[in-house]
C-alpha cells in the first residue's frame, strides 16, 4: 500500500480545515469504540471514511453531528471549540443516515418546510419549490411521505439538503437503494456542492460509485484512524483490493 | 497469554491496585462495640416511656433509619448533579451506591414504623404523613434502581439515572407538604410526629446515640458498597477489553 | 426559539389530526376506564359523591400516559427524532414544543371527558365545566412537564411502557392530591377560593417542574 510519503500530514493542513477532530475517543459501557482519532475536513473536498463493519464509522459521524457526546477529545468548527457553541456547527451540517427522518403523515412539501423553518432558512417556499424541481419530485409535493418508495425517500433527503444549504455534508451509506439515474443525479449534486465550497464526509461500501469525487481517503482500523491519504495516490482497483483485505 | 491467564493476572492487579480499604476496616472495627454498646443502652440504660412501655424502644431504630435514608438520598442528589456537571464516573458510583443503601434504610424505616403503629393504634398502616412520604420516596428510588437495571452500564445509564435522582429529590418537599395537608384535615396530629417535640432528656440522649450508631453503620455499608462497585467495574472493564 | 416551539407544536397538531384515530382511541380508552370504575364501585350515589373526583383524576392519569407514549413514538418511527436533534433547534425548544403538543392533545380529550363524567357520576359537574376545564389545564401543565421529560428519557429503553408509569406516578402524587381536593371544592364548595392553598401548591408544582424539566431535557436527549 502507499508509502508514508504519500500519507497526508494533517498537522500541515489545519489552517484550511473547516472541521477538525482532535484526540476523540468514545466508549460505550465497557467497550471502547474509538480511541485517539484525528481527522480534518477541508472545504471543496470529499473525505471517504472506510472501515469494516463495527469499526466505529457511524459513531464517529454521530459525534460530529452532535448526536453522541465523545468520551474525550475536542471538535473544532471554523477554528472554534464546538462545546461552547454547539448550534454553530449544527446549523452548518446536513446529514443522510440510515433512516430517512421524515414524518410519514406529512406531505413532502410540509416536511421540507418544517425542517427548513427549524434550520432558520428564509424564502422557504421558493427554496422548497426549487429543491423539489431539481430532485424531480415536484408532482409529489402534496403527497404524504408514507406513500413514497424508498428511492423517492432518498431523493427527498437530497431535496432537504438543498433547502438547508449546509456547509458540511455527513453521508452514511447514501447510495443504498438508489437506482443508476438517482446515483448519477446524486453525484452531480455532490460535485456542485464541492464546487460551491462545501465539505463532505462520506461513509460507503460502494467505492466505485464515488471514487472520482474523493479527495481524501481515511481508514478507521482498530479504533484509530490509522491511515489517510490523497486519493490520487493509487488506482481505484488498488483501493478496492485494500478495502477487501481490510474487511476480511 | 491465554485468556484465562490474562483474567487471572488482571485480578491480581486489581487486588494490588485497590489493596485493602483502610477506611472500611476502621469503620468496621468501630462499629462492633458501637452497635453492642448502643443495644445494651437501649434496653438497660434508657428509661421506659410511660404510656407505651417497651414498644417505644423501636423508635431508636425507626427515627435514625428515617434520618439516614433522607441523608443518603441527599448525597445521591449532590452526586447526580455532580455527574451531570463534571461527567466523572466517581459521581455515578457514589450516586448508585447511596441510592441502594438509602432504599434499604427507607424500607427499614417504613417497616419499623408499621410495627410501631400496630400496638399503638391497632393498625399496621395509618397513613401517617411522614410514613406515607417515606413510602413514596421508597417507590421513587426503587424506580431509580429499576431504571439502572433496564439500562446497561455506560454513560447513558449514569446520565438518565442522575436525571431521575435529581427530579425525585426535588419533588420531596412538595410530596411532604401535600401529604401532610391531605391527612391533617382528617386526623389529629399523630403521636409519631409530636413525639420528638415533647421528649424527655434521657430518651433524647438515647435517640442521638442511636442516630450516631446508625450513621456509623451507614458509613460502613457505604464504603463497602463503593469499594465493591469500583472493583466490579474495573474487573469487567478488563475482561471486556481482552476480547 | 419561540418560532421553533411553534413550528414543532404546529407539526404535532397537524400529525395528530392526520391520524385522527389517536384522538378516538384515547377518548374511548378514557370512556372505558370511567365505565370500569362505574361497574367496579358501589352504585350508591352517596359513595359516588366521595369517590367521583378521584375517579376523574385516575382516568386523567391513565389516559394521559397514552398521549405521552404517542408523542415520542411519532418521532421514532422514521428516525425523525435524529433529524430534529441534528437541526439547529435547541433541546429546550424541542422539549417545550413536545410538551405543548401533549398539553393540547390532553386538553381536547379532557374537554370531552368532563361532560361524560357529569353524565355517569356527578350530574351537577357539567354546570362547573369552565372551572373543571381550567383546573384540568393547570394540572395538565404539571403532568406534561414531568411526563414529557420522563417519556423522552424512557423512549429508547427496554420495557419503556412499564418503566414510564413506575417512574412517573410517584412523582405526581402532589398533583393528584391537589387536583382531587380542588375538584371537591369546585363541585361542592366555592370553587378555587375554598381550596386556595391547594391551588398554590399545584401552581408551584407546575412552575418548579416546568423549569427543572426544561433544564434537564438536554441531558436526556444526548444519544
Amino acid at each position: 500500500m502507499p508509502a508514508t510519503s504519500l500519507e497526508k500530514n494533517y498537522q500541515a493542513d489545519l489552517t484550511n480545515s473547516i472541521l477538525r477532530i482532535e484526540a476523540v475517543s468514545k466508549s460505550f459501557g465497557y467497550r471502547q469504540i474509538l480511541n485517539d482519532v484525528h481527522l480534518a475536513l477541508q472545504e471543496r473536498e470529499m473525505t471517504l471514511l472506510l472501515g469494516k463493519n463495527g469499526s466505529g464509522k457511524t459513531t464517529l459521524m454521530k459525534i460530529i453531528a452532535g448526536l453522541v457526546r465523545p468520551s474525550g477529545g475536542t471538535i473544532f468548527f471554523r477554528g472554534g471549540d464546538i462545546t461552547e457553541h454547539p448550534e454553530s456547527l449544527r446549523s452548518a451540517i446536513g446529514v443522510i443516515s440510515h433512516q430517512t427522518g421524515f414524518y410519514g403523515e406529512l406531505t413532502a412539501g410540509e416536511n421540507l418546510v418544517f425542517f427548513g423553518r427549524l434550520g432558520k432558512k428564509d424564502n422557504m417556499d421558493e427554496k422548497v419549490r426549487q429543491a423539489l424541481e431539481k430532485t424531480g419530485l415536484s408532482q409529489f409535493v402534496d403527497l404524504p411521505v408514507k406513500t413514497f418508495s424508498s428511492g423517492m425517500g432518498k431523493r427527498l433527503n437530497i431535496a432537504r439538503l438543498m433547502v438547508l444549504e449546509p456547509a458540511i455534508l455527513l453521508l452514511d451509506e447514501p447510495y443504498t437503494g438508489l437506482d443508476y439515474d438517482s446515483t448519477r443525479f446524486f453525484n452531480e449534486y455532490l460535485e456542485s456542492f464541492k464546487a460551491t465550497g462545501g465539505s463532505i464526509l462520506m461513509i460507503t461500501h460502494q467505492i466505485e460509485t464515488c471514487f472520482d469525487l474523493c479527495d481524501t481517503i481515511a481508514i478507521l482500523e482498530d479504533k484509530e484512524l490509522k491511515r489517510s491519504f490523497v486519493s490520487t495516490a493509487f488506482s481505484m482497483e488498488a483501493l478496492i483490493r485494500e478495502y477487501h483485505n481490510l474487511t476480511r | 497469554m491465554t485468556v484465562d491467564a490474562e483474567i487471572h493476572s488482571g485480578l491480581i492487579n486489581l487486588q494490588t491496585q485497590y489493596g485493602d480499604n483502610n477506611m472500611r476496616r476502621i469503620l468496621g472495627i468501630l462499629l462492633i462495640p458501637a452497635i453492642a454498646g448502643c443495644g445494651w443502652m437501649i434496653f438497660f440504660w434508657a428509661p421506659s416511656e410511660v404510656s407505651m412501655g417497651i414498644v417505644q424502644k423501636i423508635m431508636y431504630i425507626h427515627v435514625p433509619s428515617v434520618m439516614v435514608a433522607y441523608f443518603s438520598f441527599f448525597i445521591a442528589f449532590i452526586s447526580s448533579v455532580g455527574y451531570l456537571w463534571k461527567r466523572k464516573e466517581g459521581f455515578d458510583i457514589v450516586a448508585c451506591c447511596t441510592v441502594e443503601i438509602g432504599v434499604i434504610f427507607c424500607g427499614i424505616a417504613i417497616a419499623t414504623g408499621s410495627i410501631w403503629a400496630r400496638p399503638t393504634w391497632n393498625t399496621y398502616w395509618s397513613w401517617d404523613p411522614r410514613l406515607t412520604t417515606a413510602l413514596i420516596l421508597f417507590l421513587i428510588f426503587v424506580g431509580y434502581l429499576l431504571l439502572r437495571r433496564f439500562t446497561t452500564y455506560g454513560e447513558q445509564q449514569a446520565r438518565l439515572s442522575a436525571v431521575i435522582a435529581i427530579v425525585g429529590c426535588l419533588d420531596i418537599p412538595l410530596i411532604h407538604m401535600s401529604v401532610v395537608w391531605w391527612r391533617t384535615l382528617h386526623q389529629p396530629s399523630t403521636i409519631l410526629s409530636t413525639q420528638k417535640n415533647v421528649i424527655d432528656r434521657p430518651l433524647a440522649i438515647m435517640l442521638w446515640i442511636s442516630v450516631f450508631t446508625m450513621a456509623l453503620l451507614f458509613a460502613y455499608l457505604l464504603s463497602m458498597r463503593i469499594e465493591l462497585e469500583q472493583k466490579t467495574r474495573a474487573y469487567l472493564k478488563q475482561i471486556a477489553n481482552i476480547y | 426559539m419561540v418560532s421553533d416551539i411553534w413550528t414543532i407544536l404546529a407539526k404535532d397538531i397537524k400529525l395528530d389530526f392526520r391520524s385522527i384515530e389517536n384522538y378516538f382511541s384515547m377518548l374511548f380508552f378514557s370512556i372505558i376506564i370511567l365505565l370500569i370504575f362505574a361497574f367496579a364501585l358501589p352504585a350508591d350515589t352517596h359513595d359516588h359523591k366521595t369517590l367521583a373526583p378521584g375517579i376523574f383524576w385516575v382516568t386523567f392519569l391513565l389516559s394521559g400516559m397514552l398521549s405521552l407514549n404517542k408523542s415520542f413514538q411519532m418521532e421514532k418511527e422514521n428516525g425523525s427524532m435524529e433529524a430534529l436533534l441534528v437541526s439547529p433547534t435547541s433541546r429546550g425548544a424541542i422539549f417545550l414544543g413536545k410538551m405543548a403538543g401533549n398539553t393540547v392533545f390532553i386538553m381536547i380529550i379532557q374537554a370531552m371527558l368532563i361532560p361524560l363524567f357529569s353524565l355517569l357520576f356527578i350530574n351537577t359537574a357539567i354546570s362547573h365545566f369552565g372551572e373543571l376545564l381550567l383546573l384540568s389545564f393547570i394540572s395538565t401543565i404539571g403532568f406534561t412537564a414531568i411526563g414529557t421529560l420522563l417519556s423522552g428519557l424512557t423512549t429508547d429503553l427496554r420495557f419503556k411502557d412499564i418503566l414510564l408509569p413506575i417512574l412517573l406516578f410517584p412523582l405526581l402524587v402532589p398533583l393528584l392530591l391537589a387536583s382531587v381536593k380542588i375538584t371537591q371544592g369546585i363541585l361542592w364548595s366555592q370553587g378555587f377560593q375554598s381550596e386556595l392553598d391547594w391551588v398554590k401548591l399545584l401552581i408551584g408544582f407546575d412552575l418548579i417542574f416546568l423549569i427543572i424539566s426544561y433544564l434537564t431535557f438536554d441531558f436526556v436527549m444526548e444519544i
